[in-house]
């Protein structure tokens, strides 16, 4: 429903944020009252901002996907803890007055958000409670992400991590619809989601094309033999995209 | 747990000393323990989350792993390490699902538990709870963002330290401190702890001994040259209270 909106070109900023995993459930006059300490900010595509320039203000999205990484200076490697799409916030590890190293926040896309100050957003946060029944929901999704990518990273091989990169933003009932958030990305991107670099990524996605599990189409991945790629993953849970 | 219980006033002095539950006023406390019941598991106990995750648990003294696991590999990878004060699992607790880990004591301990809907009914009914939940829901953020990263980004010999480094609260210009809540791990559980294996951290515990960065005997670790370790660490910033 995010992306459509999207795609008409308008964002009904509020209609959004009531699909939104974060804001959903709240009441229309709450939403409105908060709306009021937000303001638009727009990036374009490419855009990086290191978290000390933008951990000042807190950040909803409201189309497009941002990247939230961390670099290592001296190899120039980066990992991708996030990617955000529509109605995310960032960053919520500030926003929680955690202390991360240093992060670093690209725009994959245009970028339309609203933005407030951090110390509104908190202030905005203690204020409301009810806030919580969606918000402590979302943390622990965001939370399981995270757990996700460094049990991946600890204890399975490339194959491994990008079968399961790729089934948990599958259309589990359509498989050959492209997949949702990471549809489109570049060999690189997709690299840096899973901790490995751009060439083992691409030998590999064409090692599935060779075996018939997956067909590339206009730089979208399609997924031909979804079993095959659960044996691959080892272990995933079916349907359980968060999990 | 019944008020007149001789564990009630013990469990109260316990969390009121837990950073997450220090600054609740004591009625608040006393409600909470009023739901909950008291447990001691024995060390070295497994369980999977499967068996667990219906209540939520404050652990009052002693320590607990969340791990994950590769069954075909047997390889263990330690997501948090939970010392006194600290509840699990909170990812249940945020969003009432079943987290895939597995639970183990690494001490005999002694914990608290209540079904996780009266906890959360709780958490609903003590808003003032949230100024203390959600810095601590930061930090267990930034310990799983910290250790994603330093498995993508970074070798045995960085990632150890950092790990050690996570665990030194230790003032400026100190040289030798004691790690906290990991000091007497096995090389095996340090290993698990950063995706490595106990040969690995052996070796590297070995060498730094060697050049006087840290010592470790008899399962007990401590730091010699901590500025030494944070360069190891690739200056890992703000870790060290400065």
């Amino acid at each position: 429903m995010l992306a459509d909106a999207h795609s008409r070109g308008v964002v009904d900023i509020k209609a959004l944020l009531r699909h939104s995993p974060l804001f959903e459930g709240l009441d229309d006059a709450v939403l409105d009252e908060m709306l009021g300490h937000f303001r638009r900010e727009t990036w374009k595509q490419g855009r990086q901002v290191t978290g000390l320039e933008s951990g000042q203000r807190f950040h909803i999205i409201l189309s497009g996907r941002l990247k939230m990484a961390q670099i290592n200076p001296d190899t120039g490697r980066m990992v991708t803890l996030f990617l955000l799409q529509p109605g995310d916030g960032f960053d919520v590890i500030s926003l929680l007055d955690g202390q991360p190293d240093p992060l670093i926040f690209e725009a994959r896309d245009d970028l339309m958000m609203l933005s407030t100050p951090m110390h509104e957003a908190r202030h905005w946060i203690e204020q409301h409670p009810a806030f919580n029944r969606s918000f402590l929901p979302y943390l622990g999704q965001q939370m399981r992400t995270l757990a996700n990518l460094a049990g991946d990273l600890a204890l399975h091989d490339t194959e491994t991590r990008l079968a399961r990169l790729i089934l948990r933003h599958v259309h589990h009932e359509e498989p050959s619809q492209p997949l949702r958030l990471i549809h489109n990305l570049s060999h690189e991107s997709l690299a840096e989601m899973i901790g490995s670099v751009r060439v083992v990524v691409n030998r590999q996605l064409q090692h599935w094309q060779r075996d018939g599990v997956v067909v590339t189409r206009r730089g979208e991945l399609i997924i031909k033999e979804l079993e095959t790629l659960l044996k691959k993953a080892m272990h995933f849970p079916r349907h359980t995209p968060h999990s | 747990m019944n008020p007149e219980s001789a564990f009630f006033n013990e469990s109260v002095r316990c969390l009121m000393q837990s950073p997450l539950f220090s600054e609740l006023e004591t009625c608040a406390i006393e409600e909470i323990l009023s739901h909950c019941r008291r447990e001691t598991w024995k060390r070295r106990r497994q369980l999977p989350m499967e068996e667990t995750w219906r209540r939520f648990h404050i652990l009052l003294s002693g320590r607990v792993r969340l791990s994950r696991s590769n069954p075909e590999s047997g390889r263990m990878i330690t997501l948090f390490l939970l010392g006194p004060g600290e509840p699990f699992c909170i990812f249940s607790l945020l969003d009432g699902k079943p987290h895939d880990v597995m639970l183990e004591t690494l001490d005999d301990v002694t914990l608290l538990s209540l079904p996780m809907e009266e906890a959360r009914q709780w958490l609903v009914e003590h808003p003032e709870f949230n100024r203390k939940l959600l810095p601590y829901l930061g930090e267990q953020m930034c310990s799983l963002a910290g250790l994603a990263t330093d498995l993508a980004l970074h070798d045995t010999e960085t990632r150890l330290a950092r790990l050690i480094l996570r665990h030194v609260d230790a003032p400026a210009g100190e040289q030798h401190v004691t790690p906290r809540l990991i000091n007497d791990l096995s090389h095996e559980s340090l290993a698990e702890m950063i995706g490595s294996v106990r040969v690995v951290v052996n070796r590297q515990l070995q060498h730094w001994k060697q050049e006087g960065i840290v010592d470790a005997h008899r399962g007990h670790l401590e730091v010699e040259a901590l500025q030494e370790l944070v360069r190891r660490a690739e200056e890992l910033p703000n870790k060290v209270s400065a």
